[in-house]
């Protein structure tokens, strides 16, 4: 696997494309796994939060967030489908 | 006369060269070993050029903070590179573009003479005991054929296989060259003892460094002529001294297109060399007893002068950084002196981080911009203060934003127009003008163009400040409440904007900054709805007149302008750890039906 892994990654710097392509899903990912992050904490603050007003503000902050995560997530598959072809 | 003097100057060095070249060809053996190492050192400098994209910024915000970090970042940078200068040219490049500062790019320049050292011992320990050119020549064509390659990473390490493969090629030609020439002349006969034969000695060092403009090949010089005793081990270490101090031209020469922490950098460099020059010259007796009692413990022969020559370079520069390191912040105070700062005022609206200096590597000329570009928004926010009436000193204060618009409902007249011409115009024609100068590969232009939209978006919204300005000023002061409160509304809301935004620019703890964004998009969105319904509200009510209305909905729709372009601003300016995360993060950003896809769920 770990093999396969590097030769993808040899084959994609000896094309620039394919490079420029993997690197857009090596940030997507990174960025996904921070939404992911900053998603639980934003639940967790919305549990401990007694403020209506301050815990509206957090709702709708946590639904921009998923809504990112969402579009996120889609152009990632969509960029590891056109990877894999 | 300087001009003259240039103009004579070239063709006489190839005049003397020529004659040389045709007197001896041993003579003309060396000087292309020369060439062909300089050859190299362009090559591998290149090479490493292709590796400062990203990386190397986020490298050195990491190990810069201690002081000892910055020794050893200059240390193993010099190291790896084999040139003092090129570390000494880029940190520069990093302290003009305000990436580090002055103390820090000492320890960086204190740390890659060190470095620099490890050279010496190479060359003398296994240049002159291998067959050196037989490691050249794979490494020659392995490294032109990665230069063909088109993908960058490859490209650089082409350029510096190539260049290692040019160095070593160089060493050899330098070694047969002397071999031969030892036959016909010897130079030893041109020795001279004593501290006229230090001076001298000393002085065709420093001279043999200016010209070659590298230390390196001036001590490959020294150590290949020392290895078949075409020179005294006296004169060689005088040589040594020379190169040491000489090597400083690189970072005068780099320094002369930088700002002045660059210019104070490059002073406090020669002043080290200068200063540890002096000492060693005045005590070359005892220090070469130093020099052979460290050769004996370290089991080197009485009469290996080559490595015995490695230990006094060495010696010489680790000696200087521990006498300099306690003196630092007395050196910090001496260049500062020297090179005094400009009044604040006097160069308020010329660029501070745009220099030829900062253009050298595109990572640096970037970051120069982006610097340069917040110093244009915080002018822009006190220009928008002002001209909202508000103080720009109290905008991120703690008070609440509503108290501060309230105790601020005087209008005070203020030209935004001229605030503009003052304070923002020539800066932007600056960061133009530097943009232009920059190569527009793919990688760049992406990064060029954001930095360009923000500024844009600056100056587009200082527009809008001004044309909301003029009714503002008319009605903050009415005696009708309504419209007064309906604008000192508008007041709160493009303060409360510039608040949030504050918090998202400065949030170390916010991994997705440009993300963050969007939750102001929305309340910008929602807020949009918002004004029409308290219009209509107002018209119902007849509390404020027809004209006052239509005002009233032009300059909700300016406000609405400003905080679209400040977040757009921001948008542009903000950026991730690494470039792809960047990237990422504006794609993944919300556009406008996307937001309203998310205001319509909220209201479901």
């Amino acid at each position: 696997m770990k093999i396969k892994k590097l030769l993808k990654k040899l084959n994609a710097h000896l094309d620039k494309k394919k490079e420029q392509e993997m690197q857009s899903a090596e940030g997507l990912s990174k960025v996904l796994k921070k939404l992911k992050r900053k998603e639980q904490k934003l639940q967790k603050q919305i549990k401990n939060e007694s403020d209506a007003e301050e815990r509206e503000f957090i709702e709708q902050e946590l639904k921009i967030v998923h809504s990112q995560r969402k579009k996120g997530i889609q152009l990632l598959s969509d960029l590891r489908k056109k990877e894999s072809k | 006369m300087k001009n003259t003097l240039r103009k004579i100057l070239l063709p006489t060095i190839f005049i003397i060269l020529a004659y040389g070249f045709w007197v001896s060809p041993d003579f003309k053996e060396i000087s292309a070993g020369v060439a062909i190492f300089l050859f190299g050192m362009i090559a591998l400098e290149e090479g490493f050029k292709a590796f400062t994209g990203g990386i190397l910024e986020k490298v050195l915000r990491r190990s810069t903070d201690r002081m000892w970090k910055s020794l050893s970042f200059g240390f193993t940078a010099a190291t790896v590179m084999q040139s003092s200068s090129l570390v000494s040219v880029i940190t520069i490049s990093f302290l003009s573009a305000g990436l580090i500062g002055l103390v820090e790019g000492m320890g960086i320049i204190f740390g890659a003479n060190v470095g620099t050292t490890t050279g010496a011992w190479l060359i003398a320990g296994f240049g002159l005991k291998v067959k050196i050119s037989a490691y050249a020549m794979p490494m020659l064509v392995f490294g032109v054929i990665l230069i063909f390659q088109k993908a960058k990473s490859l490209n650089g390490i082409g350029y510096i296989l190539a260049g290692l493969g040019f160095l070593f090629l160089g060493i050899h030609h330098m070694k047969e060259g002397f071999e031969a020439f030892q036959h016909t002349i010897t130079l030893t006969d041109y020795a001279m003892n004593g501290f006229a034969g230090v001076v001298v000695f000393t002085l065709i060092g420093i001279i043999a460094t200016i010209i070659m403009q590298s230390s390196h090949a001036t001590l490959v010089l020294i150590i290949t002529a020392l290895s078949v005793q075409q020179l005294t081990y006296e004169n060689a270490l005088a040589l040594a001294i020379g190169a040491n101090v000489g090597t400083t031209i690189t970072a005068v020469l780099g320094s002369l297109t930088s700002n002045r922490d660059g210019k104070r950098l490059a002073l406090a460099d020669v002043l080290f060399k200068v200063a540890a020059g002096i000492v060693f010259m005045v005590l070359l007796q005892p220090i070469m007893g130093v020099v052979d009692s460290i050769a004996r413990v370290i089991g080197l022969a009485a009469d290996d002068y080559t490595l015995k020559l490695a230990v006094f370079h060495t010696i010489f520069n680790i000696a200087g950084v521990i006498i300099m390191i306690p003196l630092l912040n007395r050196l910090v105070a001496v260049v500062s002196a020297i090179i005094p700062s400009e009044d604040e005022a006097s160069f308020a609206s010329t660029p501070k981080y745009l220099n030829a200096s900062a253009l050298e590597f595109t990572d640096t000329a970037i970051e120069a911009l982006r610097l340069e570009t917040d110093r244009i928004y915080e002018k822009a926010i006190d220009i928008i203060a002002s001209g909202l009436s508000l103080d720009g000193d109290q905008i991120f204060s703690d008070a609440k934003v509503k108290q501060l618009v309230k105790a601020h409902d005087k209008p005070i007249q203020f030209d935004v127009d001229e605030a503009y011409v003052n304070e923002i115009k020539s800066l932007y024609g600056a960061i133009l003008d530097f943009i232009n100068q920059l190569p527009g590969d793919t990688a760049n232009s992406k990064q060029l163009n954001r930095i360009h939209l923000a500024n844009q978006a600056i100056v587009i919204l200082l527009k809008d400040v001004k044309h909301l300005q003029k009714n503002l000023l008319l009605f903050i002061g009415s005696d009708n409440p309504q419209i007064a409160n309906e604008y000192n509304y508008l007041r709160t809301r493009i303060t409360k904007a510039l608040r949030r935004l504050e918090k998202i620019r400065h949030d170390d703890d916010s991994e997705t900054s440009i993300l963050a964004l969007d939750a102001l998009k929305l309340t910008l969105k929602k807020n949009e709805g918002l004004l029409h319904e308290r219009m209509e509200q107002l018209i119902r009510d007849s509390s404020i007149s027809t004209e006052m209305a239509i005002s009233l909905m032009k300059d909700g729709n300016y406000t609405n302008q400003i905080i679209r372009q400040l977040i757009e601003v921001n948008s542009n300016y903000l950026k991730s750890e690494e470039q792809v995360e960047t990237d990422a993060e504006h794609l993944v950003a919300l556009d406008k039906d996307e937001i309203d896809t998310v205001l319509g769920e909220k209201n479901e």
